[in-house]
């Protein structure tokens, strides 16, 4: 063997070795900090109890601010749902919340059997509030006011649910029992602990405006899903949704199966459906388009979807939805 | 008299011959479209990886935004599984002795005092160095440029490592089965890119048992990655994609591998090479 085929042998083996290291170090690091995803509403995090299995996560401002709700705007009747939010909390959701955070945790509070998911739902928002405005709203409707571990929180008239001051610009909404243990989580032992949730948000689009995660058992409680697709829901364990809002819609999928082999017959379950999309095609360019954006796929158990709605599409949905909710108009008039 | 030195070992016969082929085969022609081959992924890695650096805020294929660990995944599909170690192991696999035949040089070669399988295993050992340490640094550092963008390395880690194992066991597999076919064939380089771009694709497309008797079934059903969905053609290939258990597609691959070689030094030994004038 020549000299320079040693070397040759020597820089090449020198770079496999050093890529590998570079791998090595992040796998036992959980991911080199300058090179690892940073999902946005991290921050927010603290607030989240340890158990959450659900978290989404929005940019209000992006979203309200985007092209997207420009179009979506146009076409569909807005504001008496916002007037009644901000009747009661004195919040305008448009102009004053920056982001807003969610989490579930899949069993009631004082609870391990029972269904009333809501008593264990907590909504942080972000954004510019007026507190003592807030306060004397709701007390004027007959709210309490109480003080728990330093935080305001004030309760509603009926004691179901209420509103909590956690710093300034941060509020929580949601039972009192979850805005106690939101304050609590603050403290010690919130979902930045739960390596399977943050395992989760650290495969999110750092850019994404808009994302959830959480276990799939846990999203059956909350959303009334069809029997066919409960069937097919065990072999998923859990599940990331990504979502870049502005002129159109472009986003992710991501089902995290409970081994390979339920990863493969789910891959195979979703490749059928693009088949028989692309079959359809050739009818309408715009149609086209989106089907040709459907991009799958993941690795080991995890299963992706990519997918990308232009802004032409956009407005033909966002059409034909402000139609529908002009004639339910009209059928209740 | 001088008394008859012993003949040397098959495997110290084959570590020599592998000493010699290595250089030869590291600075041949070849190697500049090795070089190619592999260089154009690390290339687009760089583009992309610019891009992102720039400030672009998301990268779009197929008018669809995809992070880093998705980028990785098709590159492997479209430029490493589909291309670059089936052509290589075509291109090299079937020169091992082809080229020898090609320079006359083959006679001088058979007239050493080593055996036939010896020379033909430690040319193939020299085929496996050479492709591995272009290709797999390629593959490695593809993958710590775009893993990055939007992914997180240390998830992603286990995945390379099985990627680069399944292309090493590509190279291996794909290069004793066009040893085999460049000892046997007259126009070997023809009959390997009619297998890797006619034969295999068309078979992987149907239904049926005849997928098995090509090397991207077991090697592609080890693909941490999903296959990407570019194409009518890859969207029906993913239906009727039937994934051989990891033991299964092991076994397979070294059956392959190691029949096909003692098939290649079995027909190098018996077969008289005739030397075109």
């Amino acid at each position: 063997m020549t000299k320079g085929t040693r070397y040759f042998i020597s820089a090449a083996s020198m770079i496999m070795v050093a890529g590998l290291c570079t791998g090595l170090v992040a796998y036992y690091s959980g991911g080199l900090p300058l090179m690892a995803s940073h999902a946005a509403g991290n921050d927010d995090l603290a607030y989240v109890p340890a158990d959450s299995t659900v978290v989404a996560y929005a940019n209000v401002r992006d979203i309200m601010n985007s092209e997207f709700r420009q179009k979506l705007r146009q076409v569909m009747p807005t504001g008496e749902g916002r007037n009644e939010f901000f009747d009661e909390t004195g919040i305008d959701l448009e102009r004053d919340v920056v982001s807003v955070v969610a989490a579930f945790a899949g069993s009631p509070i004082g609870s391990a059997t029972g269904n009333n998911t809501d008593k264990n739902f907590v909504l942080l928002v972000r954004g510019v509030f007026n507190p003592p405005v807030i306060q004397a709203s709701a007390v004027q409707r007959g709210a309490t006011v109480s003080d728990y571990k330093g935080k305001q929180v004030i309760t509603s008239k009926d004691g179901d649910g209420g509103v909590a001051f956690l710093e300034p610009g941060l509020a929580a909404i949601g039972a009192t029992a979850s805005l106690h243990r939101a304050i609590d989580a603050h403290a010690g032992g919130n979902v930045t602990g739960n390596a399977d949730v943050m395992r989760m948000i650290g495969g999110v689009d750092p850019n994404a405006n808009a994302w959830a995660v959480g276990r799939m058992d846990d999203m059956q409680k909350v959303a009334n899903l069809p029997e066919q697709v409960k069937s097919q829901l065990p072999a998923i364990q859990w599940f990331a949704v990504t979502g870049h809002v502005n002129g159109g819609v472009s986003g992710s999928i991501r089902a995290e199966a409970r081994d390979d082999q339920a990863a493969e017959n789910l891959r195979a379950v979703v490749n059928g459906g693009l088949a028989l999309a692309r079959l359809q095609m050739g009818h309408d360019n715009k149609l086209d388009a989106v089907i040709n954006s459907l991009q799958m796929n993941g690795t080991g158990k995890s299963v992706g979807l990519s997918f990308n709605l232009p802004s032409d599409i956009v407005e033909i949905i966002s059409g034909a939805a402000g139609s529908g909710i002009a004639n339910l108009h009209k059928q209740f008039r | 008299m001088a008394t008859p030195t012993k003949a040397p070992s098959f495997l110290y016969a084959a570590m020599r011959v592998f000493d010699l082929s290595v250089g030869e085969m590291l600075w041949s022609r070849r190697t500049i479209f090795m070089g190619l081959v592999v260089g154009v992924p690390v290339l687009i890695a760089l583009i992309v990886r610019g891009a992102e650096f720039l400030g672009a805020q998301t990268i779009h294929v197929n008018n669809t935004a995809v992070n880093g660990p998705a980028i990785f995944g098709l590159m492997i599909w479209a430029f490493y599984l589909r291309f670059s170690i089936p052509v290589l192991g075509a291109f090299y696999g079937t020169s091992l002795i082809a080229d020898e035949v090609e320079d006359k040089t083959v006679t001088y070669l058979f007239t050493r005092p080593v055996s036939r399988g010896a020379i033909l295993f430690g040319k193939f050992l020299a085929y496996v160095l050479c492709t591995m340490i272009v290709v797999l640094p390629s593959v490695t550092v593809v993958w710590v440029m775009v893993t990055p963008i939007g992914g997180s390395l240390g998830q992603n880690f286990p995945d390379l490592l099985k990627d680069l194992a399944i292309l090493a066991a590509g190279l291996i597999a794909y290069g004793a089965l066009f040893a085999f076919v460049g000892a046997t064939f007259k126009r070997p380089l023809l009959i390997s890119l009619v297998f890797v771009f006619g034969f295999e694709p068309a078979v992987l497309v149907f239904p049926g048992y005849l997928k098995r008797f090509t090397l991207a079934y077991y090697i592609q059903g080890l693909v941490p990655q999903a296959m990407p969905n570019d194409s009518v053609v890859s969207l029906v290939t993913q239906i009727f994609r039937e994934t051989p258990s990891l033991t299964a597609a092991v076994a397979a691959l070294a059956v392959i591998t190691v029949g096909c070689l003692w098939l290649a030094a079995r027909t190098v030994t018996n077969k008289e090479y005739v030397l075109e004038q």
